[in-house]
Parts: C-alpha cells; sequence; structure tokens
C-alpha cells in the first residue's frame, strides 16, 4: 500500500481543505479514505494532499470522525454518537458531509449518514418530505395521479 | 409545496467560510447524484421508497435503484412485493427482509411465487435474506429449496420459519430430491430447527465452510440421535432450546469458537475439540420454571456429564453460569478430579438457587483464581425455603487478593444474606465495591416495601462501618443510599417520591 516505505509507527499526512487550511492527520485515520489512499500513491514524499472538493469546517468533522473510527473504543457506541450528531445537526452540514464521504470514498461514513437521511424521510408522506427538504413539486396534477395509478396496487 | 417559514431559515443556519454559498431553502437532497439517493433510499422500507416516486419529476424512477427490499407483510402482500420486486432495475439487489405479523399472512397455496422470488433474488447475487416475525412464535412459511444455493449468501436468517421442503435422504443424509446444498460464503445462519428437520443441520453446516455466527432455536421434542455442530470456523454459537424435550445429547465440535451461549435444560453437551480460544461463555441448564419435572434424568448425572463440558471453557474470560444445585459438582470435586483453574476468568455471575448452599458457591471460586468481579442473583423463593448460613472450610485465594466487584441481586435482606455479605467483608481484602440491588418487588404496598429497604440498608451500612475501604451501594425501588453518606445511624439517600428522586436523610430506627 501507500506506506510500504515508512518506518515509523504514527505518521502524519498533511491534507489542505478547499479554503487552503492545513490539516495534519495519522496516516491510520487519513487512509480510511480510499480517495487519499491513492492520491498519496500519485504524490511522492512528504507532499500535501490537495482536497479541493471539501472546505476545512467539513472536513474537520470528517478528520474527526475518521479519529474515532481508529481508536480501540467499541465501534458500536462511537457509531452512536455520530448519529445523534448527524440526526441534531443542520441539513447544510450533513449534505456537505454526504459529498464529503462520497468524494473522499469513506464508506461507512457515507452509510451513517444516508441513514440520517433516511430516517428523516421514514414514514412521511410525500408533502410531509417536500417541506422538510425544501424540494419543489414540477408535477402536474395529471403526472401525479399517473404516478399514483402506477404504485397504488403495492399499498393494496 | 416548499413553503417553509422564516423561522426554519433561521434554524438552518448558512456556512460562513464554503467555497459555495448556499441559500437554506435550497433543495439539497434532490440535487445529490443519482448514486447517493439511490444509497439514501435503501436504508427505507420498499414501501418509503415507492412514495418518493411522488415528490418531483427529479425522483420518478430513483426507488427503481435501491439495493435493499425490506417489507412487512401487515402493509404489503407477499405477492406484491414479489411484483414489485421485478421492477427493480438495480443488477444487484443485497438485501432481501421481511417480517411477519401472523402466519395466516402467507397463503400456502402462493409457494410456487415464493420460489420464483428467491431465485430473481440469487440472480441479482442476494446477499442477506431475514425472515423474522413480530412475535416469538415460529410460523409455517415455506423455504424453498434454492435458497440453500447461493454462491452470494452471506448472511440468512430463517429463525421464523418452521417449514423447508428440503428433505434428507435416510442413506446418505443428501437431498433426498437431488437439490444442491451450496453456501460457499454464507458467515451468518439463524435456524429454527424441529424434529423433522434437525439431521438437515449436520448436512447443511457441511456446506458453509467460512460459517462464522451460528444461532439456534430448538424446537425438538421427542429426537435420540445427538444433535452434531461441526463447523470449523465458527466463532460464535447460540442455542436456544424452546420447549421442554426429552434428554438428549449435542455434540460440539468448533475448534475456532470465542463465544458460546446455551439456554438448554434438556441437553448432555460434550465438546469434540475444545475451544481453546474461547473468551465468553453464557450457561443456562436452568430456563424452565419447573425444570425437575420435566428431566428423565437425575441432577448428579447432569452435573457428571456437564462438568466435563464446562472444564472444556477453562480459557474464558468472562462465564455466566447457572446450573442445577450444587454448582461446585459441576467443576468436578466429587469425582476426586482435581478443580479446574480458569486462569483468564475476571467475570462471573450465577444465580444462587434455593436449594444452593453458599459455602458451595465460596468453594466454587476456588477455580477462579484471578476473578475481579462477581455477579450473583439472589433466589426468588419464600422466606420459609431459605437456607442457612455456613462458612466454607476453605477460602478461595482470589477473595483476598483479586475481587474487587461484587454485585448482588434481588437482595431481600434476610439475616442469611446479611451474614453472607458479613462474612465477604471480612474476607475480601481489596475489594472497592459492594453493589446491592433489592428486589423490584418485596411487598405489596408502598410503606412495606421502603420499609424492608430501609432495613436491608441500615443493616448493611452498620457492617461497613468496620470495613472503611469497601463502599456499599444500596438500589432498591424507593431508596438508593451510599455507604460513604452513612454516618451515626444517619443514612444520607435518595428517596423515591412521587416518581422523583429527592434527596434526604433519614434517622435509622434501629440504633
Amino acid at each position: 500500500m501507500a506506506s510500504s516505505s515508512t518506518s515509523e509507527q504514527k505518521k502524519k499526512i498533511r491534507l489542505k481543505s478547499a479554503d487552503n487550511e492545513l490539516f495534519d492527520v495519522d496516516e491510520d485515520a487519513a487512509l480510511q479514505s480510499e480517495t487519499i489512499k491513492n492520491l498519496l500513491q500519485e504524490i511522492s514524499g512528504d507532499q500535501i494532499v490537495p482536497l479541493p472538493n471539501v472546505t476545512s469546517k467539513i472536513l474537520a468533522k470528517v478528520i474527526e470522525y475518521c479519529s474515532n473510527m481508529c481508536e480501540l473504543d467499541p465501534i458500536i457506541s462511537v457509531n452512536k454518537q455520530w448519529e445523534s450528531f448527524f440526526k441534531n445537526c443542520d441539513q447544510d452540514t450533513l449534505f456537505d458531509t454526504i459529498l464529503a464521504a462520497n468524494y473522499l470514498s469513506i464508506k461507512s461514513l457515507l452509510d451513517l449518514t444516508c441513514k440520517c437521511v433516511a430516517d428523516m424521510m421514514k414514514g412521511k408522506t410525500p408533502e410531509e418530505i417536500r417541506e422538510k427538504f425544501h424540494i419543489v413539486n414540477d408535477l402536474t396534477s395529471e403526472e401525479e395521479a399517473k404516478i399514483r395509478a402506477e404504485i397504488s396496487w403495492a399499498f393494496e | 409545496m416548499a413553503n417553509s417559514t422564516s423561522s426554519e431559515i433561521i434554524s438552518n443556519g448558512r456556512q460562513s467560510n464554503s467555497i459555495e454559498e448556499y441559500t437554506s431553502i435550497e433543495d439539497r437532497l434532490s440535487s445529490l447524484s443519482n448514486p447517493i439517493l439511490i444509497k439514501i433510499l435503501s436504508h427505507l422500507p420498499i414501501l418509503d421508497a415507492i412514495k418518493t416516486s411522488q415528490l418531483s419529476r427529479r425522483w420518478r424512477n430513483v426507488w427503481k435503484g435501491v439495493t435493499t427490499f425490506e417489507f412487512h407483510t401487515r402493509t404489503m402482500k407477499f405477492e406484491n412485493a414479489a411484483s414489485l420486486l421485478l421492477l427493480l432495475t438495480s443488477p444487484t439487489i443485497r438485501v432481501f427482509k421481511y417480517s411477519y405479523g401472523h402466519s395466516t399472512d402467507y397463503p400456502y397455496w402462493k409457494f410456487r411465487s415464493a420460489e420464483h422470488c428467491y431465485l430473481s433474488l440469487i440472480r441479482r447475487n442476494i446477499e442477506v435474506i431475514q425472515i423474522t416475525s413480530n412475535n416469538d412464535d415460529p410460523i409455517l412459511v415455506p423455504v424453498p429449496d434454492c435458497v440453500f444455493n447461493c454462491e452470494s449468501l452471506v448472511d440468512l436468517d430463517l429463525s421464523a420459519c418452521l417449514d423447508w421442503t428440503l428433505k434428507l435422504d435416510e442413506v446418505n443424509d443428501l437431498p433426498s430430491n437431488g437439490t444442491a446444498i451450496n453456501l460457499p460464503n454464507l458467515k451468518k445462519l439463524r435456524l429454527r430447527v424441529n424434529d423433522f428437520d434437525y439431521c438437515l443441520l449436520r448436512t447443511l453446516l457441511k456446506f458453509c465452510p467460512v460459517l462464522e455466527d451460528l444461532c439456534l432455536k430448538l424446537d425438538l421434542s421427542n429426537h435420540n440421535v445427538p444433535l452434531e455442530i461441526v463447523s470449523p470456523n465458527l466463532k460464535s454459537l447460540d442455542i436456544d432450546m424452546t420447549v421442554p424435550a426429552k434428554c438428549s445429547d449435542t455434540v460440539i465440535d468448533a475448534p475456532n469458537l470465542a463465544k458460546l451461549k446455551i439456554r438448554d435444560p434438556c441437553s448432555y453437551y460434550r465438546f469434540k475439540t475444545i475451544p481453546a480460544s474461547l473468551v465468553e461463555a453464557s450457561i443456562n441448564f436452568r430456563c424452565f420454571e419447573d425444570g425437575e419435572e420435566v428431566m428423565d434424568w437425575s441432577v448428579q448425572d447432569h452435573a457428571r456429564v456437564s462438568s466435563k463440558f464446562i472444564r472444556g471453557m477453562s480459557s474464558v474470560r468472562y462465564l455466566k453460569l447457572h446450573t442445577y444445585p450444587n454448582m461446585h459438582t459441576y467443576f468436578g470435586s466429587e469425582d476426586d478430579e482435581v478443580m479446574p483453574v480458569f486462569h483468564n476468568l475476571t467475570f462471573f455471575k450465577t444465580t444462587m438457587d434455593t436449594h444452593e448452599v453458599w459455602g458451595n458457591l465460596l468453594c466454587t471460586l476456588h477455580c477462579f483464581p484471578n476473578l475481579k468481579h462477581l455477579e450473583l442473583k439472589m433466589d426468588d423463593f419464600h422466606i420459609s425455603r431459605r437456607r442457612f448460613w455456613c462458612a466454607p472450610i476453605v477460602l478461595p485465594d482470589c477473595l483476598f487478593t483479586k475481587l474487587k466487584r461484587i454485585t448482588m441481586k434481588n437482595f431481600k435482606g434476610t439475616n442469611d444474606e446479611i451474614k453472607l455479605v458479613e462474612f465477604i467483608l471480612d474476607h475480601a481484602k481489596v475489594l472497592g465495591e459492594l453493589h446491592i440491588h433489592a428486589p423490584t418487588i418485596i411487598a405489596y404496598f408502598k410503606q412495606t416495601q421502603l420499609w424492608e429497604e430501609c432495613k436491608s440498608c441500615h443493616a448493611l451500612f452498620k457492617l461497613s462501618k468496620s470495613f472503611v475501604t469497601c463502599k456499599i451501594v444500596f438500589s432498591g425501588v424507593y431508596i438508593n443510599a451510599s455507604s460513604n453518606a452513612y454516618k451515626k445511624g444517619l443514612i444520607g439517600c435518595q428517596i423515591r417520591c412521587a416518581e422523583k428522586l429527592v434527596d434526604c436523610e433519614y434517622y435509622a430506627m434501629f440504633r
């Protein structure tokens, strides 16, 4: 893998966010991201890893998450804490984290944040979901009736 | 419509330093890419996912890409689910889960449609199939043979199903109708096994080479052939006997077992290979109230056969054990054998039975030289059937040098129980905490319960005066108190009063 030549244990990786803030991260934590893993293979030595798609605010959160996941504490309880964080944060943070987790390819974080969005939709009517996420309904009433007719049999 | 109020806009707070400026009323969800939306919808039951087709044009067909199919027969008929499955466009379906309310939810004659449904799942590389029921009752849900021949399957839960069509040929133990069994990637298996298909289990396990986690609910009432569990890579085994049955043998051959849980008063257990890396064991041989009446063998025999089994667990760190009386005989002391030593054991939990003598329990502790935490649940029986305290002749070493914490549950404050506590406090040199939990119901009347708890509390704290190193914590229905707050007969405690805990002090009445 990327760190095959390193001898010391606690190697740090330097990441640069979209707004040019630098973060020094433990290698274990950084390598949870497949994207960073691949970038490290491309660049040489102690170069800075640029992450032009992630803001410093979100990157800080993502790094905190990855470091937590590396700790030996029972993963389940750590996961619960993060779940409650994402359930209570504002939608912008949640969606920015989804985009960051997707771009950085951190599977467990993407799963967790997607699950949080799903939980916000569960058991709600279409109208309630539209309101919650500010979705504009661009369907004509004929189209709406047609869709309803198409799916109604499943609810019988 | 998206008519959000001004208060929502404020609560959605904008980020100051993001590269793109978002307005809070922007629809961030719909702007996600299809693969991410599909990931989100795959966390929803299928009916919730379908509903999203009505949100807007953008959402019209997104749901068809989901990789999870989850439903309850109360909200959707099985045949509707089977048709719906055909509408999904994703080349792989990872998870198929459904649960039952009643067995009548599944018309038996629809079996053919079930088979089609499972075949299409197998073609789409299904990884998880879970069929569960709301209550614990088994239901007659047919499980088609094809489920047992699936390369991609990792997790199979059939714990709610009773009826398999798979039947074995009596001569070679292979399926009589020539069906192939092949589950090369199965890691986790949950099954309910009854009299008719328990032979199948052995055959099935042969074809699950990488199985790690096995959970069995046994509905065996009348079988005489030993149940054999042979699984080379098994790490976790959970056996639950659900009905009282005739005594039988169960042989476990799983050398890599790390976690073992058994609730079964009926069978004799043996290890064919000792699981040398076993870490956690929870063994309950007395899970039916009137167990003794059901059994057709003597308790002595049970202890004799089981002692070999328990010796096989000597690597455990965590042991929960509930046996018939004279627990120490389960450790082999009656046969002139040397008692086994559980060097790694730090946590031991057991239930003190009506007929058990406390001295015997302390004898058992000889086997656990490094025990740090002991948890005892006192018996539930009426006070007239109580035992009498007798001190053990030889004291276990761990009591002096290792035991840090003791928890006693269902503590009623009888003289005998107080004597036991006194004895422990007298001898446990490094004990730091003694936690006492009162039973939830001692008396029908609130005042009586409160009074009983006061009495126990006072009797306990009076003891603690002379043993200052150990903190005693008492938790009851009405009183929570600690010996740290006990001075000159005055107990500082919390009393539950109108569902709230109130801090107060009261004079102990027996000064």
